[in-house]
């Protein structure tokens, strides 16, 4: 199998050719061919061709974790021999300012289900200075064992100290599967780790899920700038290591009355041995933006016309408890800073609802957004491109629909209240 | 076909700061046609009727170096990007 030309389609561009991994296309007479024995069907110039012209329609699945699981299934799992010693699931709970972060209480739900497809125990590990009461919620949330290690050395977070013990408490208890939320801590952390043990890592999981008879953990990723989903596994070497993605695993039920074990570890890292120092703790002030963990943005284009009519916007983005968005028009033109910038050279967002308004959809702008899961695009032009992405469109001028839209959610959120949807109350 | 898309197939390292600036913006008050709006073969220039000013949009330079000769009273001071950034030209 390999990818299909649509003769018609194809102008020539030669994008696709530079970027096959796999020296796979050439221009025969201004027009691409395939060679099939090279094709490897990953769909990376499907992502580029600008007039698509390349299609993977035929695939055998489309689905890559059930064509994991195909091919995984021609591989032994490492069930004998050292790697099979490993056994349980354990998360790294990352905290901040006597919180522990929402990821890692997302990452024991997912952990439950591996652990439970395994039936193994699910142990939560969490390293710090007066951290056992947030060692205590990771019970809550679902972990049989957390493994509270307290030093001044991990007082804050640093690199080495933290891989140091992590490695060492990995080697003496021998989980099979390691994960980690993939916020900046994480991301730096996991390598660390990964290269001290050898292992295998997967940065950046949006989905996890168990091969049974392997007892091969499927760590199924965006690559290519989430054009193409890729379902990666580690055989042979232990622990198995993952960093997932905020906010894609659902937060598990919080049960204060749960019962697990705390246990006691001691880091052997002396201060002397760590070269980094903190030297402050600078905090950002509160109105910087966090597109990428927005739920719901309102993103605005040029469309809008000037910095006074983000009103309008910031209205809607105000009753709905959403983040203002901008395209690099409206960012350049000075409405919105920089830091609201949404697409290839700004922020890659996928939020519940995005909202794109007077934003003509160029590919630029929606390479950083297209995977949101609900799209509601406002323009007056209805051949935007917008709106070939959109899951609902509206034509027509921003200025009389944004208002009326924003008037209709206040009523059907008030009335929500009224109903007794308390939960809402704060965000109006 | 926009040329949005066809910009897409190069490869861009965009930095954070323009590497083109417009020295004085009353000049182009007085600039009939604009040129640069309709030379710079990246659609970098653009002029914003409401506000009275060229938007660049200079992500999307090429770096030809046209606009410098184009525009009349010479009130573009553009600069190659910082060494790193820019237009990354692949079989070039
Ligand atoms: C290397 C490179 C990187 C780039 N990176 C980014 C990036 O990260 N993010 C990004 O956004 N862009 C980026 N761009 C720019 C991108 O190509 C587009 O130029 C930009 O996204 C256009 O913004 P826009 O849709 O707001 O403006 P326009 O394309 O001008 O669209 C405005 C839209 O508003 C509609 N409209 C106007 N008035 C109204 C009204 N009253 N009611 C309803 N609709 C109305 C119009 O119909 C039109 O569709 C990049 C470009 C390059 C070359
Ligand atoms: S050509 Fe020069 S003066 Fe004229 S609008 Fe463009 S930048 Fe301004
Ligand atoms: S250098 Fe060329 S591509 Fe860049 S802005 Fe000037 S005319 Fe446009």
């Amino acid at each position: 199998m390999a990818v299909k030309v649509l003769r018609g389609n194809c102008i020539g561009c030669g994008a696709c050719v530079q970027t096959c991994p796999y020296d796979a296309l050439t221009l025969v007479d201004g027009i691409v061919e395939v060679d099939p024995e090279k094709c490897t069907e990953c769909g990376a110039c499907v992502a580029v061709c600008p007039t698509q012209a390349l299609t993977l329609e035929d695939r055998k699945s489309q689905n890559t974790v059930e064509r994991g699981i195909e091919r995984i299934k021609e591989v032994k799992g490492p069930t004998q021999g050292e790697a099979g010693e490993y056994k349980g699931v354990w998360v790294f709970i990352e905290h901040q300012e006597g919180e522990g972060a929402p990821v890692s209480w997302e990452l024991l739900g997912a952990g439950r289900q591996l652990a439970n497809a395994l039936e193994v125990e699910l142990c939560g590990i969490i390293l710090g200075q007066g951290v056992e009461k947030i060692a205590q919620e990771g019970v809550f949330y679902g972990a049989d064992k957390v493994y509270l290690v307290e030093s001044p050395v991990l007082a804050q977070y640093r690199s080495e100290p933290y891989a140091e013990t992590i490695a060492s408490l990995v080697q003496k208890y021998k989980p099979e599967i390691f994960l980690l939320g993939a916020t900046t801590l994480g991301r730096d952390l996991s390598g660390r780790v990964a290269t001290l043990l050898s292992t295998g890592l997967t940065a950046d999981c949006t989905q996890l899920s168990i091969e049974k008879d392997s007892r091969l953990l499927l760590q199924t990723r965006p690559a290519f700038g989430g054009n193409i989903m890729a379902t990666i596994v580690c055989k042979n070497y232990r622990p198995q290591m993952a960093t997932v993605r905020p906010r894609v695993m659902p937060m598990p039920q919080r049960d204060p009355e749960r019962k697990g074990e705390i246990i006691q570890e001691k880091s052997l890292v002396t201060e002397n041995e760590v070269k980094t120092k903190v030297v402050e703790l600078i905090r950002e002030g509160g109105s910087a933006v966090y597109l990428d963990k927005a739920d719901i943005i309102v993103a605005g284009g040029r469309g809008v016309g000037s910095k006074e009519n983000f009103a309008y916007l910031q209205e809607l983005a105000d009753v709905l408890g959403g983040t203002l968005g901008a395209s690099r028009a409206a960012v350049e033109a000075g409405w919105l800073p920089v830091a609201h910038q949404v697409g290839q050279t700004g922020t890659t967002v996928r939020p519940k609802v995005y909202f794109a308004i007077g934003i003509s959809g160029a590919i630029q702008h929606l390479v950083g957004m297209q995977t949101s899961d609900v799209i509601v695009a406002i323009n007056k032009d209805p051949e935007a491109p917008i709106f070939k992405v959109a899951t609902y469109g509206i034509v027509g001028d921003l200025f009389t629909i944004v208002p009326k839209l924003t008037e209709a959610f206040r009523q059907k959120i008030a009335g929500k209240v009224a109903e007794g949807g308390v939960h809402l109350a704060g965000k109006i | 076909m926009r040329i949005e898309d066809k910009l897409f197939i190069n490869r861009y390292q965009a930095d954070k700061h323009s590497h083109i600036r417009i020295v004085d913006r009353g000049e182009c008050l007085k600039c009939d046609f604009k040129p640069c709006t309709y030379m710079c073969p990246a659609k970098v220039y653009a002029w914003n009727e409401t506000e009275n000013r060229i938007l660049t949009a200079y992500e999307g330079c090429l770096e030809c170096g046209t606009c410098r000769y184009c525009c009349p009273p010479g009130i573009i001071d553009w600069r190659n990007p910082r060494g790193g950034y820019g237009i990354q030209y692949k079989f070039g």
